[in-house]
């Protein structure tokens, strides 16, 4: 999946990956996708709730190896 | 695009959250609120009392002796114990941290057995575990579906090889009250040199605790638990015990905890405990009666619910520990966090796998009912109108996260 903005957020503890993902969000315009780099297992299921509860849209969260890659879309 | 501004990023989550326009704090297992009285306390000692190193020979030194002398009197006092025979630390899992590794280093040949109970604090089990290295066994006595120790279990492992039994009288997660007593008598009935630690953090000034009367050798005590400030702990230590310094470095007036004591928190710590000592019979009444509404409210409502630990009088009364089934636990926390519920859930990131609480597990909860389980306490503060608030957000918090969470019903 393509993404606009890669933030890289691996090795980082919770909130860790939640601060910096809201931080490219945050900054990204609206429509653009965000990838969230991160290795903390609790970072999928806290991304997809949050996307949901403050009106993004989660898209998809993979796992290559230790690494979660999540991607968000920006809400329009 | 890469970049990372971390000031900015937090105030990012924090906008995205907003701030919604009830809020109610049920988290205090993690970090307390705080007495106002107890911050008045600690700001006269910063700004009065407790200025100066309390082991240094002038007068701001001596004052500061004095503050703390009081305040360790005051808590002497709450925990039936005498002045002497409370060391400091920093909070409870540095006292939990002390007891064991500095019986441990104080241990006489042929005593390498810990015995602890399968529902003990991370803060127990992890230095239990870390004594391995030095040839240490650890043994885990299970416990029932209600989380109580198993007696017969306890009486096959305590054996002549056994340094220590430690088992907190309260358990964090679950609430369970043991029968501290029997479970004293049995290891003095094996071997009297056993020696007893209470993890009493969440029994201090929650159930009936008199160290003296309890035969308990150390017990471990944290200053937020009850409402003081973070920063503070202590470790009981009967006279007579040898524990030896797991940290070294510049002594004061604790001879096992190197490094300045933590006067003004020591002293909002010993005026929480005075505080609840004195209202016992309110806030503890108060406490349970706000528990059994959220508990009632939420098995009463939502489907496919279920209490962790026991129910009634062998229960804290602050403690509610409920599993959501076909919930994640970490998503509904964010869910009522967004309605300004803040609680906490019992699973969590301890070694880089979201791993289902241990004390879950042990009371045989399968995993996805442990991974489901939302942890509150109520306290002193909080009032009928704000569990009803609770109780008003979870059954939408609850309806919304099923529909996302991959756990589904007859899945």
């Amino acid at each position: 999946m393509n993404a606009d903005i890669v933030v890289d957020a691996k090795y980082k503890s919770c909130p860790g990956p939640m601060i910096a993902l809201a931080g490219a969000v945050g900054k990204a315009r609206p429509g653009q996708v965000v990838k969230l780099l991160a290795t903390d297992p609790g970072a999928p299921s806290d991304v997809k709730e949050w996307a949901s509860g403050t009106g993004h849209e989660f898209l998809a969260a993979e796992k290559s190896g230790e690494v979660y890659e999540i991607y968000v879309r920006v809400a329009e | 695009m890469i970049y990372s501004d971390m000031s900015r990023d937090i105030r990012a989550l924090l906008d995205s959250h907003g701030i919604p326009p009830n809020e109610v704090y049920l988290d205090s297992e993690n970090s307390g609120m705080v007495f106002p009285e107890a911050l008045d306390a600690m700001r006269a000692a910063y700004l009065e009392n407790g200025q100066g190193h309390p082991s240094i020979t002038h007068r701001k030194g001596w004052e500061t002796y004095e503050t703390l002398y009081s305040s360790t009197v005051e808590l002497a006092g709450a925990m039936h114990c005498r002045p002497d025979e409370i060391a400091y630390t920093h909070s409870g899992t540095e006292a939990n941290n002390l007891a064991i590794a500095g019986l441990a280093r104080a241990a006489p040949e042929g005593r390498k057995k810990i015995v602890i109970s399968a529902i003990e604090h991370l803060s127990v089990v992890f230095p239990a575990e870390a004594l391995k290295e030095q040839g240490f066994s650890v043994v885990k006595v299970p416990v029932d579906r209600d989380g109580f120790v198993d007696l017969d279990a306890l009486a096959r492992e305590v054996d002549k090889e056994t340094l220590m039994v430690s088992i907190a009288p309260v358990n964090h997660e679950i609430g369970t009250v043991q029968d501290t007593r029997a479970i004293v008598d049995l290891v003095r009935d094996r071997d009297p040199e056993i020696k007893v630690h209470f993890d009493a953090c969440d029994a201090f000034c929650k159930v009936p605790l008199d160290l003296e009367a309890s035969g308990a050798d150390l017990a471990s005590f944290s200053g937020h638990k009850i409402y003081g400030p973070k920063g503070a702990g202590a470790l009981y230590i009967r006279e007579g015990i040898e524990v030896k310094p797991i940290v070294q470095g510049q002594l004061s007036t604790q001879k096992l905890w190197a490094g300045v004591e933590n006067v003004p928190a020591i002293v909002g710590f010993s005026t929480a405990a005075s505080l609840m000592r004195e209202h016992a019979g309110e806030y503890l009444g108060r406490m349970a009666e706000l528990r059994d509404r959220l508990i009632e409210g939420i098995l009463g409502t939502i489907d496919d619910t279920l209490l962790n630990g026991p129910a009634g009088q062998q229960r804290a009364p602050d403690n509610a520990n409920i599993s959501v089934l076909y919930c994640e636990g970490e998503a509904l926390t964010i869910e009522l966090s967004l309605k300004g519920v803040y609680v906490s859930s019992g699973s969590a990131c301890t070694s880089r796998i979201l791993e289902p609480s241990h004390v879950l597990l042990a009371i045989h909860r399968k995993y996805e009912e442990a991974h489901g389980s939302i942890l509150m306490k109520t306290t002193p503060f909080h009032t009928r109108e704000e569990i009803a608030y609770v109780l008003s957000c979870f059954p939408d918090a609850v309806n919304r996260i099923r529909s996302l969470s991959p756990f589904k019903k007859g899945g």
